[in-house]
């Protein structure tokens, strides 16, 4: 029977038939790419992984790694031919028919691989005959035999003869994937194999890899990178010469140029403890280790690589891959709590930064990279393998492919901290054999990820809307246009499935370009950049071996937005020839000849407008060595990181600026002195030293006695120390002249809030300077507001009277940064403060109160991780602006008006210690950030709830506490992490605009004003970073500051280090203006390390 | 589940029971609640400290459950432990053993994790009661009895300062090169850092074991820590194959992680305390001793290893000794491996070595000098079982299977024989016993 619902339904549809076929269609062709069957390609290639008790993962742990493909027209027919890596069984060579029609012709072909584990495949034409050769690589096997890897060279008649002896390349290391290319410009292509030691078991163990960087083991002929330069058609070892001997499990790497020489580099993506390497091109054939110069972290299972340009800058981009999914509950289910200490150690022992998340690395043009995985939205995409960087909807922006999958989930928590023990006492015991212990570990076919590229950074996932494909255990993957009708297809390559090939149904334009020799060497690494007829640039550079263990086209494919022509494409070759082709006709394959190209010189660039100039070892700021979250587990950053505070004045009036530089808990802060060369003296040293078993956090140069004389108040913070200490008590520096500064403790109260900002300002009229001074946290407890102070100055003796004053601002949070300015030019100072989970908040004082008008003013809604606060009228009205830092939008834990943070804390176990937990919602419900071990250390009570991480993984908030538990739970949020300026609207209310999307690469910590470019509008300088993040979710490093160039009305362009911008790295606390004789100069402070000064 | 019941089946079948005489609750019972006790620690993966304690508290509830009903069989704790907590009288009609089983079960429940295991015995005993004709009075009086005794046993428990230094921070190495830090493979942050701020059952008023130090932190190759430590080395490279077979054996580490590749996994053993009292177990098939004799040889030697834990933990944490592993690692031999795991705190003593020798030291007091013993704990683990003269010669075994394991120094090995001894003898002592 038909229910009533259905009855409608059908009828509705039949009323509108039309419009319902209509719909029907555009869903399935709303798809951008269309599955084509097995059946109906003939690609019946399967990469079948049966575990026996001899071969399994407990023996080799890569045989879930899985297989590559390579793409090249082998046949010269125009057509791209597939060749494909069986692990265990035989490779296969299909021949592309067109349409999407394949046929195998291994056998006839004479190129199944061989005996042996095949892993990684690529096709170049090694010989320089115009034809594309394949290359088998091999690992895994014990006996060397089996490893002897494959050379097919084309007999252009249809078959191949494999000459890997007579061409000097029988290396028999364990290979991933080989990647040719032209390393000294000579003509002919040169290999690089990334290969790896096949010790499974100590790949944890810190020290000996180390130490093996100075003596690699004798091992290493078969597990160290290989580098083999090609002498007239022969191969010769050079991996000593070259400087890449290492002992590291490489998965794949990125041939291209990192440094802008235009010399091809190799950047090698490492498995486990050791960071990816970056060898830079010397000349010669040599190469210089050169990761720590250009990035700030890598991920720690760094798996496949892409290097294209994400936003189309003329500068490359790194993308690797790692393996945290992304659904939260899988997320929590499969993750390890990172260990902070072995985080710390591998630090110190030049193991880099490294976290369980995918890189999306932006490039600068041969400066430094920034991971804007988060930002981006493409930093969790489960056990990842290919990343193919290419346009596929050809819209003029490159999407991301992602390939995932394994084919157990070897780090599901409850199988391997508590399944497989008891496996293993049953095996033990005789009782399982080991084939069961592998069968009862999960095994999920998961999708693979799309995303579109929206422009200006921005990504969505389209992985359902373009159809990633059946879910699978994906590995290798290659683009190409295998029907030759202008835009990419996709090849995947499964574990025990069928490949996955993705026919696109693109209906933009384009226009793809291949080279007249075609697959000659030379041309690897060419850049081509095209010029559209809106002016807008694209760009595209030929680098085939890419993704993991696989080669996509020989093309370099652009898609253009219909309607857009081009003007003009040019063309630079490593080797500095340049061409330049006016009016190229789109939808056309171009086919280059480089003969025709002129010999250039390299562009020297724009002039940078700063310099670096090096100050002395006083400005070093050492951070002492604290663990915040030994005490607080589930904290998300560090407390106990905040300096240095610098402050500047003229001490000693001779216009000269003079500054403190703080010190952290156990290191003096600095007074010093400007001398006339422009140089700084520390004076005072022993009246600081004294002190410093206080954290300096923030500090003023204000005359407190009004006696003409600048005199410092230093504040104390940090969370070192237990809330009640003395540490936390501030300090005020009275100047008697002469640079001579006394310490008066008896002007200020005792106390013992942990600070982070000061702002001086006449709160009571009487002529003199009273203060306002914020609190970061209750050390210990963080979630607790805090007390600030509110000191009055009655004759020189400074008295707390925030209580009198506004009991609201005493409890108005966790407070970041506070400035007192006249904001609606009623002649009186307003407070304007910031802070973690609070809005911007802003009081007026009135007859000696401080009365809160956030509301008012409209800013009452926005709630954020605030920083910074800069007040300067920005656009001309007389009106005084707000610039607010933020946490940025590069982060796990970023937060906008959908996705909101909330950190709810109380004594949930009344053990006297604050629980604060920081939490997402979904479907109304909150669920913790962090993963079960972590909240379980915090609150031992929930151990006995959560004996397994899979109720835990899908436990909300409620779940987690009984009702009872919640009673006093109390709740802080934040709805957005975005950095803005909030434009004063005469006094009344405020508009808020997010500064450009630069600003939010990481936290923004210091702004200021300036007009570089002397047009008579004020421009802005950004920066900052923080590195005192938890060991889990990565630290925020991706700033390199910025210029924003002003209109004048509050809009703000953001420009390049390459186009005159700065350029500046590090964990960056504070930006302070110097004026010295020479120049005038921006001091640039960072923790924990050197400050510098940008002169302009 | 299933696997749990294979595995504990399998564990129960290990443990020869000759009781063919069909008393419904008798010291085969208290041999399987200590079995399942055994079990759940090593289920909710408890550290040493941790497991000393779970074992120590449930122990104690059974005998003083028992006690209640015949004191002049056992002697009230109180005589060695100055806090020990005046219990309420049993209920008219109750069953001593049933009583005292449930108390055991009760007081284990609210200290480990996987409570539903604690459960699934005591239904087990409620239960057997049922089907031998128990009268519902008799079983309910019981269940009351229990109940009464282990609510007062678990405030007594709750004062024990356990709570509180979980609230403490967490360990952080001084990352000085003479000092302890984190060892390979895991790096784990110190354990217990705090397990000394634990409430002493019996010898806060002990004088302090007067150890013999170890040499002075060096580097200098003719030093005395230098030579120390490089004999740990040379006999790693030098083991005989029983000695191999002996430090496996005696390895108790209760989270041992293995890794291949990405796959890292935790492998749970039997702590130190818990082997103990498996051997007691494995001993009453040859002694066939009364629930007296048997619930004091479980209590005794998990009161000596659970003050024992706490004296050695202040040692630990006081002297903060490297382990041979950073040592070798930094000086002698670079990818050098210890033959089973380090565990993750200081060096100095060898806590098994004081565990070993506290408990041999209270067997034979007990039961005597001179049993002879076989030992198939470690069966399960994948090793062979091994034969003793007697309870020292065992503990001696111990002590040596650390130094040839390579995670200690022979000093460290033998001064926490020593150290063992010295504490049981106090206790012993205190309960006139000796």
């Amino acid at each position: 029977m038909i229910s009533l619902k259905h009855f409608i339904y059908l009828s509705i549809c039949i009323l509108t038939l039309n419009a319902c076929k209509e719909k029907s269609k555009l869903e399935s062709s709303d798809k951008l790419f269309e599955t084509i069957p097995q059946a109906v390609s003939g690609l019946d290639f399967v990469n079948t992984i049966i575990e026996d008790e001899d071969i399994n993962y407990l023996h080799y742990g890569y045989i879930y790694n899985g297989s590559g493909v390579a793409a090249g027209d082998v046949n010269n027919d125009g057509l791209t031919d597939l060749y494909f890596s069986s692990n265990l069984e035989f490779n296969k060579l299909y021949l592309n028919l067109g349409n999407f029609k394949f046929k195998d012709i291994t056998e006839s072909a004479g190129v199944n691989g061989g005996d042996g584990y095949k892993s990684g495949v690529t096709m170049a034409d090694v010989n320089n005959d115009g034809w594309l050769d394949i290359f088998v690589c091999k690992t895994a096997i014990k006996d060397s035999l089996f490893r002897k890897k494959m050379l097919y060279i084309n007999n252009q008649d249809g078959t191949f003869t494999d000459k890997i002896s007579e061409m000097g390349l029988d290396d028999r290391s364990y290979t991933t994937q080989a990647y040719f290319f032209d390393s000294d410009q000579d003509g002919d292509l040169d290999v690089y194999f990334v290969n790896h030691p096949m010790n499974f078991e100590d790949n944890n163990y810190i020290k000996p890899i180390v130490n093996n960087q100075k003596s690699i083991s004798k091992e290493s002929k078969f597990t160290s990178d290989r580098f083999y330069v090609n002498v007239n058609g022969k191969f010769m070892d050079k991996t000593k010469e070259a400087n890449i001997l290492n002992e590291a499990f490489g998965l794949s790497a990125v041939i291209g140029d990192f440094n802008n020489d235009r010399k091809q580099d190799v950047y090698v993506a490492n498995d486990f403890l050791q960071p990816d390497f970056l060898f830079i091109n010397q000349g010669n054939n040599t190469f210089k280790e050169s990761f720590s110069e250009y990035f700030q972290h890598c991920p720690f299972s760094s798996m496949g690589t892409d290097y294209a340009d994400i936003n189309n800058d003329g500068c490359y981009d790194l993308m690797i891959v790692d393996m945290t999914p992304l659904d939260p509950i899988r997320q929590k289910n499969l993750l390890m709590t990172q260990n902070y200490d072995r985080f710390q150690l591998m630090l110190e022992s030049g193991l880099k930064a490294q976290y369980s998340i995918n890189s999306l690395q932006l490039g600068s043009c041969g400066e430094s990279f920034s991971d804007l995985a988060f930002l981006t939205g493409t930093a969790y995409t489960d056990w990842s393998w290919s990343p193919l960087i290419a346009d596929f909807d050809n819209d003029g922006n490159k999407d991301i492919f992602v390939t995932n999958g394994y084919l157990h989930d070897v780090m599901h928590s409850d199988y391997n901290r508590y399944k497989l023990d008891s496996l293993e006492k049953l095996y033990n015991a005789g009782l399982v054999t080991k084939m069961q212990w592998i069968n009862n570990m999960p095994s999920v076919k998961i999708k693979d990820f799309f995303f579109k590229n929206m422009g200006n950074l921005k990504f969505e996932d389209r992985s359902e809307e373009w159809n990633s494909g059946p879910s699978s255990f994906s590995h290798g993957a290659a683009y190409s246009d295998l029907d030759n009708d202008g835009d990419l297809d996709l090849i995947v390559c499964n574990v025990n499935d069928p490949v996955t090939l993705l026919k696109n149904n693109a209906s933009g334009d384009y226009i793809r370009f291949q080279f007249k020799e075609k697959i000659n060497c030379q041309h690897q690494g060419a850049s081509i950049i095209l010029t559209l007829n809106n002016d807008k640039k694209l760009f595209g550079s030929l680098q085939q071996t890419r993704g993991f263990l696989s080669k996509s086209e020989d093309f370099v494919h652009f898609g253009i937005v219909k309607g857009n022509t081009v003007q003009t494409v040019e063309i630079k070759w490593p080797d500095n020839t340049y061409l330049k082709i006016p009016n190229p006709k789109i939808n056309t394959v171009h086919t280059i000849d480089k003969t025709k190209g002129e010999s250039i010189k390299n562009n020297p660039g724009v002039q940078a407008q700063f310099s670096q100039v090096n100050i002395s070892q006083d400005f070093y700021h050492k951070e002492n060595s604290f663990i915040d979250f030994k005490r607080e587990p589930l904290l998300i950053h560090k407390l106990s990181e905040e300096g240095p505070t610098v402050c500047t004045g003229d001490i000693n009036g001779d216009n000269l600026t003079d500054l403190y530089f703080g010190g952290a808990k156990s290191f003096p802060g600095k007074l010093l002195v400007q001398n006339q060369d422009g140089s700084f003296q520390s004076i005072l040293k022993n009246l600081f030293e004294i002190d410093k078993t206080h954290e300096d956090v923030a500090s003023i140069f204000i005359d407190v006695n009004s006696d003409k004389l600048l005199d410092l108040y230093v504040v104390s913070g940090g969370n070192e120390s237990d809330a009640s200490s003395a540490d936390y008590q501030d300090r005020i520096y009275i100047n008697k002249g002469n640079l001579n500064f006394i310490r008066d403790n008896s002007i200020l109260p005792t106390e013992n809030l942990s600070g982070s900002c000061i702002d001086a300002c006449d709160i009571d009229k009487d002529g003199d300077i009273d203060l306002f001074i914020g609190s970061r946290s209750v050390p210990g407890r963080y979630g607790q507001a805090p007390e600030h102070l509110l000191l009055i100055n009655e004759k020189g003796i400074f008295k707390n009277e925030i209580i009198s004053y506004s009991q609201e601002l005493n409890s108005i949070g966790m407070i970041t940064a506070a400035k007192w300015f006249d904001l609606d030019n009623d002649g009186s100072e307003e407070l304007i403060l910031c802070g973690e989970f609070t809005p911007v908040s802003i009081f007026s004082i009135q007859q000696k109160k401080l009365i809160n008008r956030t509301k008012e003013f409209g800013l009452d809604e926005r709630y954020g991780l605030w920083q910074s606060l800069l007040i300067e009228d920005m656009n001309g009205d007389n009106y005084k602006d707000i610039i607010v830092g933020n946490l940025g939008m590069n982060s796990h834990i970023k937060a906008d008006s959908k996705n909101q943070l909330q950190l709810i804390y109380s004594d949930f176990d009344k053990n006297g210690s604050l629980d604060a937990i920081l939490c997402r919602s979904s479907n109304s419900k909150l669920y913790p950030i962090h993963y079960r071990d972590r909240v379980l250390d915090q609150m031992v009570f929930l151990k006995k709830k959560y004996t397994r991480f899979e109720p835990y993984s899908t436990a909300s908030i409620e779940d987690i506490f009984s009702a009872e538990n919640r009673n006093n739970m109390k709740t802080l949020k934040a709805n957005t992490s975005s950095s803005v300026i909030l434009l004063n609207k005469q006094g009344k209310s405020f508009e808020t605009r997010n500064l450009p999307i630069e600003c939010q690469f990481s936290v923004l910590q210091s702004s200021i004003v300036i007009d570089y470019n002397k047009d008579g509008k004020k421009d802005l300088i950004t920066a900052g970073n923080f590195y005192g993040t938890d060991a889990q979710f990565g630290r925020y490093d991706a700033s390199t500051g910025c210029l924003l160039q002003g209109d004048g009305n509050g809009n703000f362009k953001y420009l390049p280090h390459y186009n005159g911008g700065i350029h500046i790295t590090g964990d960056i606390r504070e930006l302070s203006f110097i004026q010295s004789k020479k120049y005038p100069a921006i001091l640039v402070s960072r923790n924990n390390s050197q400050s510098y000064l940008l002169k302009y | 589940m299933k696997i749990k019941s294979i595995l504990l089946l399998f564990f129960l079948s290990l443990i020869a029971c000759n009781s063919e005489k069909e008393v419904p609750f008798d010291s085969k019972n208290l041999i399987e609640s200590n079995r399942a006790l055994l079990e759940i620690a090593m289920e909710d993966g408890f550290s040493p400290p941790q497991a000393s304690r779970i074992y120590v508290y449930s122990h104690i509830a059974f005998y003083s459950c028992l006690s209640k009903y015949f004191p002049d069989s056992l002697t009230s704790l109180s005589k060695a432990i100055p806090h020990f907590p005046e219990l309420p009288e049993p209920e008219a009609g109750s069953d001593p053993i049933l009583s005292s089983l449930i108390a055991f079960c009760n007081t284990a429940k609210s200290i480990v994790f996987s409570e539903s295991l604690a459960d699934q015995l005591k239904d087990k005993y409620i239960t057997l009661a049922k089907e031998n004709n128990f009268t519902p009075e008799k079983i309910a009086s019981s269940i009351t009895t229990a109940e009464k005794i282990s609510t007062r046993i678990s405030e007594w428990i709750k004062k024990d300062n356990y709570q509180f230094t979980r609230t403490l921070e967490r360990y952080t190495s001084s990352k000085k090169p003479d000092e302890w830090r984190e060892t390979p493979p895991d790096y784990t942050q110190g354990l217990e850092p705090h397990w000394p701020k634990l409430r002493k059952l019996f010898s806060d008023s002990m004088p302090a074991y007067p150890f013999q130090k170890l040499p002075t932190y060096s580097k200098e190759k003719s030093s005395d820590f230098f030579k120390m430590v490089l004999d740990v080395h040379t006999k790693s490279k030098n083991l005989s194959k029983e000695e191999s077979e002996i430090a496996l054996f005696w390895d108790d580490n209760p989270n041992v992680s293995s890794h291949h590749g990405h796959l890292s996994h935790v492998t749970h053993k039997i702590s130190p305390p818990g082997h103990w009292l498996n051997i007691i177990s494995q001993i009453q098939k040859d002694k066939n001793f009364t629930i007296f004799q048997l619930s004091k040889a479980y209590t005794y030697s998990s009161i000596v290893m659970y003050d024992g834990i706490i004296d050695c933990w202040k040692l630990k944490y006081d002297t903060k000794v490297i382990r041979p592993i950073s040592f070798i690692h930094d000086f002698i031999q670079e990818d050098w491996k210890p033959l089973i795991q380090t565990p993750p705190f200081p060096e100095f003593t060898s806590g098994h070595s004081v565990v070993s020798a506290s408990a041999a030291e209270v067997l034979s007091t007990l039961i005597g000098t001179k049993v002879s013993f076989t030992d198939s704990t470690e069966v399960l683990f994948g090793n062979k079982p091994r034969s003793f003269n007697s309870f020292h010669d065992a503990a001696m075994e111990v002590s040596l299977s650390r130094y040839y394991g390579g995670i200690h120094y022979m000093q460290s090995v033998l001064e926490g024989n020593k150290q063992g001894i010295y504490l049981a003898n106090y206790f012993l002592e205190k309960l006139n016993i000796k």
